[in-house]
Order: C-alpha cells, then sequence, then structure tokens
C-alpha cells in the first residue's frame, strides 16, 4: 500500500520526534554499560533484555530499589 | 542498534465465551461487519510495508473477543509469520486444547498471553464462568507443552488487588515464562467513583508491593514491569537523559506513536483502552499516524508538560486512557501517577 513512495516531510518529522537511537549512540551508554540501549527503552524496561540481563542490570530487581552500576 | 516496533493490536472478533468484568465489549455478538481475511491480509501488508517504510520491525497482537473463536485465525497467523511480523495472540485460554496449540505452534507463533485474574474464585467472578480458571491453567500448559512462551496477564483492580502473588505461583506453576499485570481502565461514565479504580495512593500500595515479589520470585519467572507506571519508579539512565533534554518520545504510553489499536470492524483507536474512533484500517498506517489530529495531539509533549506538570514526559505520559475516562482530557495528568507521593525516594 505504501511501498516504493518517498518518505514526506510530515514523516521525517514524525520520526524524527520519537528517540530513534543516534541520540543515544552518540551518548555514553555503550561505555557505561557495555551494550547498546534495547528497542524502546534503555536497560530496564525490557525483561527480553539479554545484555541488560548478563550485565546484571536489571532482571529481577525490585525497581524501587534498583541503582545502575 | 535495535529497531523500534510498529505494533498494531487487532481485535479479531467480537465473539466470546466468557462475560468478564472489565471487558471493553459490552456484548458478545456474532459480527456484522467483521474485517474479511482479504481485507486482514491487507492490513498486514500494510504494517509490512509501513515497517520496511520506516524502518522499524512490524508486530502484531490479536485479541478479541476471544481470538480462538475468530474464523480463518490459522491462516491469519501463518500469513504473518511468512510475512516475518512478530505475531501474538491474547487469549482467555479456555479453548486452547494441545491440537489448538500445536496447531498455533506450526503456524510460527512463538508468544502467547493468556489472562488469569486472580485466584479460582476470584478469576471465575471476574470472568463470569466456573469453567474458566480451570480451563485457562488448562491452556498455560498446553501452550507451554507446544513450545509456546506463554506470558500470564493480569488486569489489576480494586477486586483481585490482593490476588497477584496467587498469580504468579499459577503461571510458575504450570510453566509459563512471565507474568504482569495492567492496570484497570475506569469505565468512563463512573470515572474515579467506578469501584474498581484505584486512586495514586492504592497503585503505589500495589506498586510498591509488586516490587518485593519481583525479589522473592526472580529465580522462578520474569515479572514484567511493563505498565507504564513503573517508568515513574525506574531510575534515569543516559539515554532517557538525552530524550528528555531533546524533548523525544522514548519509551511509555505509545499511544500517538507507534502503536494503533484495530476493532474487528476496521475502527481505528490510539490505544485499545482509549476508544476514541480516529479512522478505519483501510485509510492507512501511515495516513493515520501522520494526520490523525488526535494522534497529533498525544505527540504533543509541550502541552502534556504544561497539563502534568512532569519531567517525564519523554519516558512515561502515564496512561492516556486513565486520564480519558476518569478526567474526559487524554492530555490531562494520569490520576493514578503516584510520582508526588514518592517525595525525594525518586528525585
Amino acid at each position: 500500500m505504501v511501498k516504493n513512495l518517498e518518505v514526506t516531510a510530515k514523516e521525517k518529522s514524525f520520526l524524527e520526534s520519537m528517540d530513534l537511537g543516534k541520540s543515544r549512540e552518540a551518548s555514553e551508554y555503550k561505555e557505561k554499560y557495555g551494550c547498546d540501549p534495547c528497542d524502546a527503552c534503555g536497560p530496564d524496561a525490557c525483561a527480553d533484555c539479554k545484555p541488560c540481563a548478563e550485565n546484571g542490570v536489571s532482571i529481577g530487581s525490585n525497581p524501587f530499589s534498583r541503582k545502575y552500576k | 542498534m535495535a529497531k523500534r516496533q510498529l505494533y498494531l493490536q487487532w481485535d479479531s472478533t467480537n465473539n466470546c465465551n466468557l462475560e468478564c468484568l472489565h471487558c471493553y465489549h459490552p456484548v458478545h455478538t456474532k459480527d456484522k461487519d467483521q474485517m474479511s481475511l482479504a481485507e486482514v491480509k491487507e492490513m498486514l501488508d500494510d504494517l509490512k510495508d509501513t515497517s520496511e517504510r520506516w524502518s522499524m520491525i512490524p508486530r502484531i497482537s490479536i485479541s478479541g473477543g476471544e481470538p480462538l473463536m475468530r474464523d480463518n485465525l490459522l491462516e491469519i497467523l501463518d500469513y504473518a509469520n511468512k510475512n516475518e511480523i512478530i505475531t501474538a495472540l491474547l487469549t482467555n485460554g479456555t479453548l486452547l486444547t494441545s491440537a489448538k496449540a500445536k496447531a498455533i505452534y506450526d503456524t510460527g507463533v512463538r508468544r502467547l498471553q493468556i489472562s488469569l485474574d486472580g485466584k479460582k474464585e476470584t478469576h471465575n467472578n471476574i470472568r463470569n464462568k466456573s469453567f474458566a480458571y480451570d480451563k485457562a491453567l488448562e491452556g498455560i500448559i498446553n501452550a507451554s507443552k507446544a513450545g509456546i512462551d506463554v506470558t500470564v496477564s493480569m488486569t489489576l483492580m480494586q477486586s483481585n488487588r490482593e490476588d497477584f502473588e496467587d498469580v504468579i505461583k499459577a503461571a510458575i506453576r504450570n510453566g509459563a515464562k512471565k507474568v504482569g499485570f495492567k492496570t484497570y481502565v475506569p469505565d468512563k461514565k463512573l470515572g474515579a467513583n467506578d469501584p474498581e479504580y484505584m486512586d495514586a495512593k492504592d497503585a503505589l500500595s500495589v506498586f510498591e508491593d509488586t516490587g518485593k515479589l519481583i525479589e522473592k520470585y526472580s529465580d522462578k519467572i520474569t515479572i514484567l514491569t511493563s505498565d507504564v507506571l513503573w517508568e515513574i519508579v525506574k531510575q534515569d539512565n543516559p539515554a532517557k537523559e538525552i530524550a528528555r533534554q531533546q524533548n523525544k518520545y522514548l519509551t511509555g504510553c505509545s499511544a500517538g506513536y507507534r502503536a494503533l489499536s484495530v476493532l474487528s470492524d476496521g475502527t481505528v483507536y490510539p490505544c485499545r483502552r482509549l476508544p476514541i474512533p480516529i479512522g478505519n484500517i483501510k485509510e492507512g498506517i501511515v495516513n493515520l499516524i501522520i494526520n490523525s489530529e488526535v494522534m497529533q495531539e498525544l505527540r504533543d509533549l509541550d502541552k502534556m508538560k504544561k497539563n502534568t506538570l512532569c519531567d517525564k514526559v519523554s519516558h512515561c505520559r502515564g496512561c492516556r486512557a486513565v486520564a480519558y475516562a476518569v478526567t474526559g482530557d487524554y492530555m490531562a495528568k494520569d490520576p493514578m501517577c503516584f510520582k508526588h507521593l514518592l517525595g525525594e525516594k525518586n528525585d
């Protein structure tokens, strides 16, 4: 339905209103956590995030007491 | 860099074999205007094409009514999976025989959500059928044995808020991989007077108790922290700080951004819990997301900041559906938000 059409200015503006990762690539994120942030979240919203689990960041800890390393 | 997901929740049918207290559908009659198989395939094509266009990952959750009562369900699942759309079913589990679970697995589906709303008596009262609990547990077992990862999901409200630990235990006993809850959205006619509604104080109590349960059961099951209000207590990290500085959407409620909810007749809402029609899926996903005035307003973070006086709108925004149900304004502060009750704990 939408294939082969150029992405419009409105669409570009919409896509830019979301953090699609570019700013995070430039951040100290990878240096601090040793992995790229997951799809939407940073290290704590995706329970499937294996890099985070392997880094001991998120899984199984109480968010009320959680501190990032 | 992982890509973002473009997400549809599709109510495949209004038909259901239960009569749940918290259901979005007032009646369960045979759909007169249910999308045809051809129309469903067009929707899936659109999801795939739009995802490619925007460099996103296509994902769909198929719900109902009860999706196992939808005609051509297996053919639809097969079509979605062959088009590399991440596909999950949201079901009450009561019709999920071992043969049906195997057939679903064979289409490529590897994720399935089954609802449990409390211990047996609570669940059966909420679901209004005496067989609902036992059959749901059978469904969890059958899906797990077929090789499908089961997430048990609870709608949390006043009448079952004490039962979440029982649900966790049942999920573990029967082989589920994950368990979590979504908070109840009150009836818009009743608003905060809905007897099942939890205010901010109630919500904080529930979330604090759940934090302790996460620690208690973390070696046995993954307890999801996907309800949007968890964002209040998740500490900031560099990604969130940057999104906040740039006034960009990062996480939290996805209404207005990368999700749409499609009813069985093709009517589209920004979220299944926010019943404001913005068009029909036949109008196209790009058009609906980009041009709908409601969707555009939901993306107005400046307005939301002004209304909520909150600095976390880039990665939380509260639940827009609860705000709408209680205040009549989907841009208002989520009245269940307990951030102000945390004091210095979260600053």
